[in-house]
């Protein structure tokens, strides 16, 4: 079978057509309430974005062709993505009225902004958007939610408190297929569903080129370095640690687990209508680099039960789980549904040309992404993925890293958000900040 | 007795016994555990981690054992008192964050009052329970003065929720340095408690700016405690005090929010903040329509639509589209008919949760005669409109002789699937009107039902052109597939098709049939490839890319190999790849075989390019040589080099030095820069 890993560049490749042994179904992307066919009667949404590296430029790049929408703002620590990015905004407009910021404290002064599109490493995610919250704006943030469990319950409530609109860039629920493989589900055409195989990558994937660039050394002039590292524990500048590659270090990120976890298990969970609850057992192994800057686990395998029973894995380099490659499969008593970003794949392929009537269940059919964003920013509505739900999707994650760092079976309370009886693991589901940060 | 003396004398052995293993065993993990400390103890970033890696290793072990650690925790500690390096120590100090009881805390209160060890020791404090990490973070607090370190323990003092803490950390508020005074705004709202906001109702009015935005900012969050523990009077007040004397516009907000959600009655402050001009909280009162249940209240602000903004009246339709109340039918189908399309749309979406089979017509009428997104949301929320009597309606209303509507309806009984409106949607499919026809098709294969095949192979028969033809033949398919046993779906076709001698319908059956699944179909299916009517061996070959499984790969290259038509040979490759391509019960080694022999019979460079990317795949090291050996063709190199590597990066993980050894071969033969760089990137990124 082929394998999982699934590089950048093969993603970029792959999703243009259709996966070997998966079926690409033909889709009509609707029209916004707003969007498609002119520009609403309010007036246009304004935003600024922080960080341009990563998935911060192809946000930006969305949100400059929403004819409602004006990018007005560019914050990054890193000059050169700073320059980058502001380039970009201002040749799309033809101007040069774009505003760069070197610090985010700076940009969220500026009351005239109505958006924050924040896209940075996640040990920064709480921090910037709970002070967006708390600035009155709102916020499309990147996935995973947060850096550690409780982190993420805080952006929730501050969202909430200060009553902000939230996307998450789990833009899998966007698709169609994605979409039509979850009503496939919702409407028990596979039956009762007692296992979901979760597929992931595996491995890590040199993003920016600094694979073994591990020596200490003086930051780059470009780069705020103190301010990069944030609140995270002090450790020398290194080229392998930075840029893109900060998703193999588990002071900044979570590794191929916690990247991915916002995407096919989000998918998982809306297939299950699960957006409001969490496992309640959680075991996992993972396979951590002994040596190098990297340590985040390449190969891994989490095992998750849910309060009704129902089995979740989630893994990456584990071939034989969920077909073999990526993706969410859903397992019922009447067979299998298999989704992912290169289609969708049934025990029964006649289930792929069902039409779902007025009778069965509807899941929101999303104009797009960063679309259905900007048009709850203006009808209020919540999002496809709000905050909670991505809180919801991140919890395998936080709790399979903390199962596999320990290596032993926790139980959690999805309620309470809470480990039972295990004060070590528990320990884990929040880390402390370098001086001077917090939230 | 003598028994039990036995048992007793057996169980002191082998307690004994095991109690010296277990001893014994104990004392090689501390030896272990010396040995990597001295190694540990001059570690500095940049170095081989391979020690700490086993450290923390034994760290997690003893974490799974349930013992005495005294002496365990006490080599972590005494190695932060050692002369070792800062970074060893910072280590360290994530591991006592695990391992540490509180017996660990005099050591970490040490480490905290030093500036270059400060935050590390918190890592560790930060998670360690109990009243002596509270204490020693208060110690740090009050006596020191350096100020990295008390805005340090002020944060992690209010991030445990110490509410022991509350008064000095408020003493730190009035600080000339802003990070610190910062640092006790916010966590006194971490700590949250009625004395928190008892001390910051005291202090608010002293601060302005930052300060007193994150005091204000903390306020609510006393606030919220306050009122999840059903305290709502106090939480309100505090609500009322942020919302009447704060003038920044998301402190408002954010009280604005709590008030509604702690009032018993918010209705009217509801209605009249979306009526009003405070531009500031209108977007709160929005989102709280949802919490309204009462009638009136509802209706209150259902009345608004009739004198708000348009964008506002969006955002009450956004809500009432989630609270799905039928209170709001009455209004919400005067907002379908608002001049504003948007307006328009966002009501036809509520209209599809809470409509009935009256609004059927309304819905009908925009879906003809509208424009724009009301036209298209008209369409697609009459589908979704879920409500008693609704089918019935369409179909009355197909029975009716307003023809204008009968396409729009047509389209909405396939998508609604309504089975009984057949006959007279037959009827549209065999009547003269072309604009029905074309819908009439499309519905049929929706609605149709496999006892009326018949019907439909009628339709076949008097088709008038091959568009309409096709069309039927879709449908005719979509209703077999209705029949679950395979052979079943095709039998009565197979029939058909030998009685019938018009050879337009005989190629629709052909291409139906392929699309069956059947195992008889492909009988009739393989004969006919094998037979001697050439049009009939191409209908077959194109539309066998569409068969669901792998019965035609052998035939297909049978038929490849022996043909004297080289377009055929050509279409018979491509199906051939297309389907070895898609196979999900071949093996990897099956596949790449059946690539082999495609490739052996393929001449055109666009057979093996569609080959190449099959084999890219395949990630296995047998396609990895395939794909290398292509490269050798200079029309086609720039396709195997991209399975190259495409391969090889999937396969690198599980073969690093087969993968080193093709990619640096690849290396010493390529010239193109661009190529070479992306070899040594994947080569760098191999370990």
């Amino acid at each position: 079978m082929k394998k999982s890993k699934q590089t950048r560049r093969q993603f970029l490749k792959r999703s243009a057509g259709v996966t070997a042994g998966i079926v690409g179904i033909p889709y009509l992307v609707p029209s916004s309430v707003f969007g498609r066919n002119g520009i609403p009667p309010s007036d246009k949404i304004t935003i600024g974005c922080i960080g341009y590296g990563m998935m911060g430029s192809g946000n930006t790049d969305s949100f400059l062709n929403e004819p409602d929408a004006k990018v007005v703002a560019m914050c990054d620590l890193d000059d050169e993505y700073l320059s980058l990015g502001k380039n970009a905004i201002d040749e799309h407009y033809g101007n040069t009225d774009c505003a760069a910021y070197h610090d985010y404290r700076e940009l969220f002064l500026r009351k005239d902004i109505d958006v924050m599109s924040i896209a940075v490493p996640d040990h920064w995610h709480a921090i910037l958007s709970i002070a967006a919250a708390r600035a009155g704006k709102d916020i499309y943030g990147e996935k995973p939610l947060s850096h550690s469990l409780k982190e993420g319950r805080a952006i929730c409530n501050a969202v909430k408190r200060y009553g902000r609109i939230w996307q998450t860039g789990s833009w899998q629920r966007s698709l169609p297929h994605f979409r039509y493989a979850c009503e496939i589900v919702r409407n028990g055409r596979v039956g009762k569903i007692h296992r979901v195989e979760v597929g992931l990558p595996s491995g890590h994937t040199d993003f920016g080129g600094t694979a073994g660039q591990e020596a200490p050394m003086d930051p780059p002039k470009n780069l705020d370095y103190d301010l990069w590292l944030g609140p995270a524990p002090y450790a020398p500048y290194a080229p392998a640690r930075v840029r893109m590659n900060w998703r193999w270090h588990l002071d900044y990120a979570g590794g191929q687990l916690l990247d991915w976890i916002g995407h096919h298990c989000d998918i998982a969970h809306w297939g299950l209508d699960l957006d409001h609850t969490g496992p309640v057992e959680i075991e996992g192994y993972g396979e951590y680099p002994e040596t190098g800057l990297w340590n985040t686990a390449g190969k891994y395998r989490v095992d998750t039960k849910y309060a009704d029973g129902l089995h979740m894995t989630i893994s990456g380099g584990h071939r034989d789980l969920c077909n073999g490659t990526m993706g969410a499969k859903f397992i019922g008593d009447d067979g299998w549904v298999h989704v992912n970003r290169g289609g969708i794949d049934a025990s029964n392929k006649d289930l792929l040309k069902e039409k779902f009537g007025p009778n069965d269940i509807h899941l929101f059919e999303s104009p797009g992404h960063h679309r259905n964003f900007l048009d709850c920013v203006k009808s209020r509505k919540q999002t496809l993925t709000p905050c909670e739900v991505a809180h919801r999707s991140a919890t395998p994650g936080h709790l399979g890293q903390i199962a596999m760092l320990l290596e032993r079976k926790i139980k959690f309370n999805p309620e309470t958000e809470e480990i039972i009886g295990d004060a070590t693991a528990s320990r884990m589901l929040s880390r402390s900040y370098r001086s001077p940060w917090h939230l | 007795m003598k028994k039990i003396n036995k048992i007793l004398i057996v169980l002191i052995l082998f307690f004994a016994a095991n109690g010296s293993v277990f001893a014994d065993e104990q004392d090689d993990m501390y030896a272990k555990m010396d040995s990597l400390l001295s190694v540990i103890s001059v570690y500095e970033f940049g170095m081989d981690r391979s020690a700490l890696s086993e450290f923390s290793a034994i760290v997690k072990d003893e974490l799974n054992r349930n013992r005495n650690r005294n002496k365990f925790e006490d080599m972590l500690t005494d190695f932060l008192l050692s002369n070792a390096k800062l970074d060893g120590k910072q280590f360290m100090c994530e591991q006592l964050s695990l391992a540490a009881s509180e017996r660990a805390v005099p050591v970490l209160l040490i480490l905290l009052k030093n500036p270059e060890t400060s935050d590390m020791a918190r890592y560790a404090l930060h998670r360690i329970p109990g009243v002596s990490s509270d204490a020693t973070l208060k110690d740090a607090v009050e006596h020191n003065k350096n100020d990295e370190i008390i805005i340090g323990s002020i944060n992690s003092l209010g991030r445990r929720k110490d509410t022991n803490a509350v008064n000095i950390i408020a003493e730190y508020l009035s600080s000339p340095n802003q990070s610190i005074a910062a640092a006790s705004a916010t966590s006194l709202g971490m700590i949250g408690n009625e004395e928190a906001a008892e001390i910051i109702s005291e202090q608010r009015p002293n601060y302005d700016g930052m300060v007193k935005d994150l005091l204000t900012d903390s306020y609510l969050k006393c606030a919220d405690n306050m009122l999840a523990n059903g305290n709502k009077s106090e939480a309100e007040k505090i609500y009322n005090d942020v919302l009447q004397g704060e003038k920044n516009d998301a402190l408002r907000q954010a009280a604005f929010n709590g008030l509604l959600e702690s009032k018993n009655n918010s209705a009217e402050l509801i209605v009249s903040t979306l009526a009003g001009d405070d531009l500031s909280l209108i977007d709160i009162a929005a989102i709280k329509i949802r919490i309204l249940e009462k009638k009136g209240e509802i209706v209150k602000v259902a009345d608004l639509l009739s004198v708000v903004d348009t964008d506002i009246k969006i955002k009450i339709l956004a809500a009432f589209e989630d609270m799905q109340n039928p209170v709001t039918h009455k209004y919400v189908v005067d907002a379908v008919n608002d001049d504003n399309e948007f307006v328009s749309s966002a009501a036809l979406k509520v209209l599809s949760k809470i409509g009935t089979k009256d609004d059927v017509e309304l819905f009908v009428s925009i879906a003809v005669n509208g424009q724009g997104i009301s036209k298209e949301a008209a369409q697609t929320n009459l589908d979704l409109l879920n409500a008693d009597g609704v089918d019935y309606e369409i179909v009355r209303l197909l029975n009716s002789d307003n023809d204008e509507l009968k396409p729009e309806l047509i389209r909405t009984v396939s998508a609604r699937k309504i089975i009984s409106a057949y006959d007279v949607v037959y009827a549209a499919a065999a009547g003269e009107n072309k604009a029905l026809k074309a819908e009439a098709y499309k519905s049929l294969g929706a609605i149709a039902q496999p006892e009326q095949l018949q019907d439909l192979l009628t339709l076949l028969e008097n088709a008038e052109s091959e568009g309409e033809r096709k069309r039927v033949e879709s449908a005719i398919v979509a209703v077999i597939g209705k029949i679950p046993d395979k052979n079943e779906r095709a039998d009565q076709l197979i029939e058909y098709l030998s009685k019938t001698e018009d050879e337009d319908v005989m190629r629709s059956m052909l291409r139906i049939l392929s699309a069956s699944g059947s195992p008889n179909a492909y009988k009739v299916l393989q004969s006919a490839l094998n037979g001697d009517d050439e049009e009939a061996q191409k209908i077959v070959i194109q539309s066998l890319s569409n068969w669901p499984g792998n019965e035609p790969i052998n035939d297909l290259m049978n038929f490849a190999k022996s043909t004297s038509n080289d377009t055929y040979k050509i279409l018979a490759l491509r199906t051939y790849i297309t389907l070895v391509k898609r196979s999900y019960t071949l093996t990897d080694d099956e596949k790449i075989k059946n690539y082999k022999e495609a490739l052996s019979q393929s001449e055109a460079d666009n057979e093996k390019k569609m080959i190449i990317s099959g084999i890219s795949n395949v990630g296995n090291l047998e396609s990895l040589k395939l794909a290398v050996e292509l490269l050798d063709n200079e029309n086609i190199k720039k396709e195997a080099f991209m399975a190259v590597m495409q391969i090889s990066e999937d396969i690198a993980e599980d073969h690093p030095d087969e993968v080193k050894n093709v990619l640096n071969k690849v290396l010493e033969k390529t010239d193109n820069e661009g190529a070479r760089s992306y070899i040594k990137e994947v080569l760098g990124s191999i370990k």
